[in-house]
């Protein structure tokens, strides 16, 4: 292991990032069922950090891969510079309200790399990316219609004790919640580690023959905690604030919107699924690092057509799409500025 | 380590539980009211008993199914909702008693010709009670059909409110004015008696208002 304090340093970025996204992603996914004290902080907590560091650790590496065919960058301090510049970006959008894409900050960051290097971006890649921005609140929408008639069905149909109602979704935001901080984990670990796997200080780890650990694992095990940490010391706030303001949504509304959600991530993450559905000549989603909030947006968008499509606020919509634009531009600059300051400023190899 | 409090059963027992008492409190407020028309005394005192025992077991239920939702925050989308619910059916039991013990205490003289008009008000009274209980009870499982129960309490409440002018305009064709403050007893009683239909029309209300809240 090459771990010194210049690589502690520049790792401190994807940690931020980390953090970050477990204050706030993972807030999206307890958020209502915390905020409405269905489930308690401490289990939302404990299930949430397991799951997200399971999902980085084991099915991280898809999401990632897209990621390093778009910019390998090659010096620790490039990735140092597109991991902070993201993870400000994502800062001064969510300081204005907006619920921003990680995934978005961190490929605005990278092309931002690439421009400032001189290297050709692969235009096939930038736009499945961008193509995936498109698809994810659609696809999030859609499931979110189906899951929401099938559960209003049920509702409807099977006579089941309002009491028992309640109990069921308790359990349901559980075992959803531990659905969607594994998909999270799997999906998202590549914007907070993805920048740092060509880079990274870890040696692949032989335990016996069987168990072994790939340095790129304990990339993303570190990106996990990291993310962990963002769950415990920062969620419980936003989770208040996700389930009692921003969206206020039903127990069961936010199971829905969670489930949607969890799917779409895994979709976008899942490199057994793709193997599985490419193996069989059938069209497969990419596997790129999607952003939950547009998710978790196009879900809430699901549920209002879903229920007639009366209460969709188009402003408010309009809105949140400026952000998703502004984002990987905003970033972009930024990670080029910081590039600049680095290589010229602190005399840091940005590229290789 | 145990994941939730699981108190979702016993909610649903106290609820049930608090319903029969409120089930059971109505008919025996219509035999009472039948007991004490055909003067039989002996079993109108064994209704009388037998009320306030249930209208205690109610309040009881009704405070143990209060503390179970509060305390360990179920339903929290509802529970404002079925609480209120609750509490205004806890008034069925309050009247029907009331009701009761005041017959018992000033023994009004009911004039024996009125006195199948006294039982068919207590009988439709009963029946809107009986069916905004059954109301409920759907309200908590197949919520769908609640419009059904709730027509059928208003049109108990209006054939309550049609036999109630009709008994007054009985009570007081009779020109006799010396019987005046029999007459204005007897009226209380007839209006005492058909406030329970009215309650249930009330709650009835609430429950059609409820019902689009417990959809998704």
């Amino acid at each position: 292991m090459d771990v010194t304090l210049s690589t502690t340093i520049f790792l401190s970025a994807g940690l931020f990032m980390g953090w970050s996204l477990g204050g706030n992603d993972a807030a999206n996914i307890f958020g209502t069922a915390v905020g409405t004290r269905m489930v308690r902080f401490s289990t939302a907590a404990l299930i949430c950090s397991i799951f997200v560091i399971l999902g980085a650790v084991v099915s991280g590496a898809g999401a990632s891969h897209t990621l390093g065919e778009l910019g390998a960058i090659n010096a620790i301090g490039g990735a140092f510079a597109v991991s902070a510049s993201a993870a400000f970006t994502v800062m001064m959008m969510t300081k204005r309200g907006l619920p921003v894409s990680t995934s978005q900050a961190i490929v605005g960051a990278i092309i931002g790399w690439n421009l400032f290097g001189g290297i050709d971006t692969d235009i096939s890649v930038v736009t499945k990316i961008i193509s995936t921005w498109g698809i994810t609140p659609v696809l999030a929408a859609i499931f979110a219609m189906v899951i929401y008639w099938i559960v209003r069905f049920s509702l409807e149909h099977i006579n089941i004790h309002v009491v028992r109602v309640d109990k069921y979704t308790r359990y349901a935001l559980v075992i959803v919640g531990a659905f969607g901080a594994y998909s999270l984990g799997a999906n998202n670990i590549a914007n907070v580690m993805g920048v740092f796997i060509n880079v990274s200080p870890f040696n692949t780890l032989s335990i016996s023959d069987t168990f072994v650990v790939t340095d790129v694992q304990q990339l993303f095990l570190l990106g996990g905690i990291a993310i962990a940490v963002g769950v415990y010391t920062y969620s419980k706030k936003v989770m208040l604030t996700v389930g009692k303001s921003i969206f206020k949504l039903s127990p069961i509304s936010a199971f829905i919107v969670v489930l949607a959600t969890s799917i779409v991530l895994f979709l976008f993450s899942s490199e057994a699924l793709y193997m599985w559905l490419t193996s069989r000549n059938l069209p497969a989603l990419p596997l790129v690092p999607v952003s939950q909030s547009q998710a978790i947006v196009g879900a809430i968008m699901g549920i209002g057509i879903a229920k007639g499509g009366r209460n969709i606020n188009s402003r408010e919509l309009l809105r949140i799409s400026s952000g998703w634009v502004m984002t990987p531009i905003l970033s972009m600059v930024i990670s080029m500025v910081s590039l600049y300051v680095l290589q010229n400023v602190f005399m840091q190899t940005v590229i290789r | 380590m145990k994941i939730f409090q699981d108190r979702n059963k016993e909610l649903e027992i106290e609820m049930d539980l608090y319903l029969n008492c409120l089930q059971k409190g109505v008919m025996t407020f219509n035999e009472g009211i039948k007991d004490f028309m055909d003067d039989n005394e002996g079993q109108f005192d064994e209704r009388i008993k037998s009320i306030i025992e249930l209208e205690n077991d109610a309040d009881e239920h009704l405070q143990t199914l209060k503390f179970i939702l509060f305390r360990y925050n179920l339903m929290p989308d509802l529970s404002a909702d079925i609480l209120e619910l609750m509490d205004a059916m806890d008034d069925i039991n309050d009247i029907a008693k009331d009701v009761l013990l005041g017959l018992y205490v000033e023994r009004p003289c009911i004039n024996p010709d009125h006195r199948s008009d006294f039982k068919m008000i207590a009988k439709y009274s009963r029946k809107a009670v009986e069916t905004l209980i059954k109301g409920v009870r759907i309200y908590l499982t197949q919520f769908r059909t609640i419009e059904d129960y709730v027509s059928k309490v208003y049109h108990f409440e209006s054939e309550v409110d049609t036999l109630l002018y009709n008994l007054k305009v009985k009570i007081f064709s009779d020109k006799d004015d010396m019987n005046f403050p029999i007459k204005m007893h007897e009226r209380y009683f007839a209006q005492e008696i058909a406030k329970l239909s009215d309650i249930a029309e009330d709650i009835a209300g609430k429950l059609a208002v409820f019902r689009f809240k417990r959809s998704l």
